[in-house]
């Protein structure tokens, strides 16, 4: 039995891989010369090799090296949006008709920066949702004596509604005022479950009270998959992702971006060459690599450190969100990069915790929204948060609080039109002793991929979810 | 029970599946004795000696990161070496898979050393009874910092030993209610470690000792009485042969298999190394539930047993972590994921880059560097399936011994078993 259910499917294969390989990359410019794909099959790798060896070594920063050549003609794919011409135009000037915009990829030349990006990030163990954003009613202080947060020190939201957030999300105060947020209350399944596994079960797959299969990411990347899609389309940074498991579509997992390299010193061309053709992931994993091996190092904790906090004190949402703006700046195919964090089980000394994985949670969203916005990709990415289960309203013993139900999760990005409040934490009405759920969580979910297909309600969306789902009122 | 198959296939594979893996050339020496000579040499062991033996690893309480860090990964890098260099592979292995289950971590524990005295209760009790070994993990002073035992009080008791001790250590999701966990926590509710020896004591104050209904059973009140009902349900005996049987017969494996070996442990009141023994029975008798893929962590080790290397663990723990499995670090209480989660692209990686640093420190005489051809590679390093077309035309683009090596040991005939 295994409560985290593997990212990739063992039997899903990718065909003729190492020629697929060379063909993709010999699409990128980097193996000019190859006449033949099969006879790239073995050789194209080892040219590919050399050449990122030698680039890698003249590589101060991330340069232009993964890039494609400059694109001169639309594809077919982009001709079908009016949002060409520049990475950053929201999603309120894009017309309707870009609906169907994923699923009609074809081959052609690779267009940068067009296609959305979603970026889901997991904040694992259960967040407590009455700490993060905080009603201002006194049930409140009553439930929770010790670990209630002083009205006075909360971070006022911008919107007219009874509540405030967790003083160590004010770095989020910009994006606030620039409507750039979106706040959801009392998120949660109708049947909700305090086990964190059978949670993230219903979370990952998207359909409670079934036996996990895919994930709903992973079945969206299915839906949209085409011959053409690159190996990096979808990524998870930061562990195991059963959101992301498909039936066809394979996903690249990525934990510490410093290992991530099969380039050491001893090593030498024609074992890697070897290596990757042991499997279609093996070759995948390998381009992989070259992409990530062009980012400048970001701190990285140590086995032995305290949870999210490496040498610098960096947390891993601040960690992993970096590498996620750098992928996104490298490569335009990536289209789902999934991020995993944990350390969110507060079942005791709470109040400490708590502020310091808000606070990484907040530095890391703000600065990964600079960082695309720096980078020109700001106004094609869209983030959201999930959390299993948001905690029980009554503290415990221990200065923490246990499993419980509803919790509250964020929407960010440029393309919210009107950022706001919705849903409700009503400690008035409570679920044995818990946040009653008031949204589905496929709301967010069905909201984030109608985005992610071009901005309007799509049938792709209901389809990966089984079935129409509420939107949320952020979007047009 | 008959035993149908001959040693040179199904031996090798228990002896890599429970015995840690075969050392270099191990594969002759199985080859010359009947198979249960070969199985009983394998499983009839007693507990070798502690791999911490004479070291003090505790860090008290305090801004003491730097030395915790260290003297964690000393404790670690022991346990790693012990498990290289066991002469009791099974009761080892079995230490390590219920590290996998009773679930505990040096990020929360902080104290190195209870994570020592943690382990070591679980090579000392891992293959005796089980509920024995429940009762001694559900006081013991790692698991009570892991999982808040001790900050739990009959005024507020805390929840999270209660549940994962009936979701994920015993019985499963499913097999109890909300209420059983609230009972459960109130009848766990009070006890305290000392925090510089470990010791725990039961606060009579701090407890609740008010008689409970528990998993249908009655006055249920103390750890005794909550680890008595565990061991009374139905489920439990299911629940802990499945989970064995996936590492020992394979992860799809005939349920009869699972509910004939929850037979024999309910009869030998729950007695583990019946239900070993019993799973390895229906290995030998031809139980076959397909491939074990190797986590990183016993994949390192079979690769160490095998070719002798002994790389520098410096450079091995960011690998290991990069693979996404370094003991004492689980990524959450369900401890690791198995089977294809390890196909993922950060553990081929990693896999790559140990391989590398196994290879390099292998000594020049080990037969993995002097074996002539494939087959030969292949029987140093225990493995007895054939190599797929695949693997071997990888193999054969490669000349030197070194690079033959490192590719052998990631392949998949070496990584599953």
């Amino acid at each position: 039995m295994n409560p985290f259910p593997p990212p990739h499917s063992p039997d899903a294969t990718r065909p003729e891989p190492v020629t697929a390989l060379a063909r993709r990359v010999s699409r990128r410019g980097l193996l000019i010369g190859v006449a033949s794909a099969a006879a790239a099959s073995t050789t194209g790798i080892a040219v590919l090799y050399a050449a990122r060896q030698t680039s890698r070594s003249t590589l101060a920063a991330r340069t232009s090296i993964d890039r494609p050549p400059a694109v001169t003609t639309p594809s077919t794919n982009a001709a079908t949006t009016s949002t060409t011409t520049t990475a950053t135009t929201t999603p309120t000037t894009t017309p309707t008709t870009t609906a169907t915009t994923a699923t009609t990829t074809s081959p052609g030349p690779i267009v940068a920066g067009t296609d959305r990006v979603l970026v889901v990030l997991q904040l694992g163990g259960g967040n407590d949702a009455l700490d993060t954003v905080v009603p201002l009613v006194g049930a409140y202080h009553d439930a929770r004596p010790h670990l209630a947060l002083a009205d006075e020190s909360l971070v006022r939201l911008p919107f007219g509604t009874d509540y405030g957030l967790h003083p160590a999300l004010a770095p989020l105060g910009a994006l606030l005022t620039a409507g750039q947020i979106g706040i959801v209350a009392g998120v949660g399944f109708d049947q909700p479950d305090r086990s964190h596994f059978k949670a993230l079960d219903m979370w990952w797959s998207a359909a409670p009270g079934e036996t996990f299969r895919t994930g709903w990411l992973g079945r969206w990347l299915d839906a949209t998959t085409s011959n053409d899609d690159a190996v990096l389309r979808s990524v998870g940074l930061g562990g195991s992702v059963p959101a992301l498991r498909a039936d066809t579509a394979q996903s690249i997992g990525v934990t510490e971006v410093e290992q991530f390299s099969v380039s050491s010193s001893a090593t030498d061309a024609a074992l890697v060459t070897a290596w990757s053709m042991l499997s279609p992931e093996h070759a995948a994993a390998l381009e992989a690599t070259y992409t990530f091996a062009g980012f400048p190092t970001v701190g990285a904790g140590t086995p032995g450190d305290e949870p999210g906090s490496g040498p610098t004190g960096t947390g891993d949402v601040t960690t992993r969100l970096r590498t996620a703006a750098q992928l996104i700046a490298a490569e335009p195919r990536t289209r789902v990069v999934h991020v995993t964090v944990g350390g969110f089980d507060t079942h005791a000394a709470e109040a400490a915790t708590h502020q310091r994985l808000l606070a990484d949670v907040a530095q890391g969203i703000a600065e990964f929204q600079s960082a695309i916005e720096a980078s020109g990709n700001a106004g094609r990415t869209l983030l959201v948060t999930t959390s299993e289960f948001g905690r029980r309203v009554v503290e415990n013993g221990s200065g923490g609080t246990d499993h419980g139900k509803a919790g509250v999760q964020f929407v960010i990005g440029q393309g919210l039109t009107s950022a706001a409040f919705t849903g409700a934490m009503d400690l008035s009405d409570l679920a044995d002793g818990d946040l009653r759920p008031v949204i589905d969580p496929r709301s967010i979910y069905a909201s984030a991929l109608d985005w992610l297909e071009g901005g309007s309600a799509s049938g792709v969306t209901d389809a990966v979810l089984g079935g129409p789902f509420e939107r949320l009122p952020f979007f047009f | 029970m008959t035993v149908l198959l001959d040693s040179t296939d199904v031996v090798p594979r228990l002896y890599r599946r429970i015995g840690l893996g075969l050392r270099g050339g191990e594969l002759d020496t199985i080859a010359e004795r009947s198979p249960s000579d070969a199985v009983s040499a394998l499983l009839d062991t007693s507990i070798g000696d502690d791999p911490w033996a004479g070291t003090d690893y505790t860090v008290l309480p305090g801004p003491a990161g730097g030395q915790r860090r260290r003297l964690g990964l000393l404790a670690i890098s022991a346990w790693i070496d012990a498990l290289v260099d066991s002469e009791q592979p099974v009761d080892d292995w079995l230490a390590w898979f219920w590290h996998g289950r009773f679930v505990s971590a040096l990020t929360e524990v902080k104290n190195p050393q209870f994570m020592v005295d943690q382990i070591r209760v679980l090579r000392a009790r891992g293959r005796g009874s089980f509920g024995e070994l429940t009762r001694a993990v559900t006081i013991d002073a790692a698991m009570l910092l892991y999982l808040d035992g001790n900050d739990s009080t009959a005024q507020a008791p805390n929840e999270n030993y209660s549940r994962e001790l009936l979701e994920l250590f015993t019985i499963g999701h499913g097999a109890y209610t909300e209420d059983d966990v609230a009972a459960g926590a109130a009848a766990l509710s009070g006890w305290r470690i000392d925090r510089s020896t470990g010791d725990p004591q039961l606060r009579t104050r701090r407890h609740d000792s008010t008689p409970r209904r528990y998993l249908q059973a009655e006055g249920v009140h103390d750890v005794n009485t909550v680890v008595t009902a565990i061991e009374h349900n139905p489920e439990l005996a299911i629940t802990i042969a499945a989970r064995l049987a996936a590492e020992i017969v394979g992860p799809q494996l005939d349920p009869a298999v699972i509910v004939r070996a929850a037979a024999a442990f309910t009869a030998a009141n729950l007695n583990v190394d019946v239900l070993l023994r019993s799973l390895v029975d229906e290995v030998l008798a031809g139980a076959d539930g397909g491939q074990v893929v190797s986590g990183p962590l016993l994949w390192y080790v079979a690769a160490r047993r095998a070719t002798g290397a002994k790389p520098e663990m410096r450079d091995v723990f960011p690998q290991l972590r990069a693979a996404g499995q370094v003991p004492w670090l689980a990524p959450n209480v369900s401890g690791w994921p198995s089977g294809a989660a390890w196909n993922n692209a950060a553990t081929l990686v990693a896999r790559f880059a140990l391989a590398e640093l196994i290879a390099d420190s292998t000594p020049a005489d080990s037969v993995a560097l002097t074996a002539g051809d494939r087959d030969q590679l292949a029987r140093a390093l225990g493995i007895t399936t054939a190599w797929s077309d695949t693997t071997a035309a990888a193999l054969d683009r490669l000349d030197r011994p070194r690079e033959r090596l490192v590719l052998a040991l990631v392949s998949p005939e070496f990584v599953n078993c």
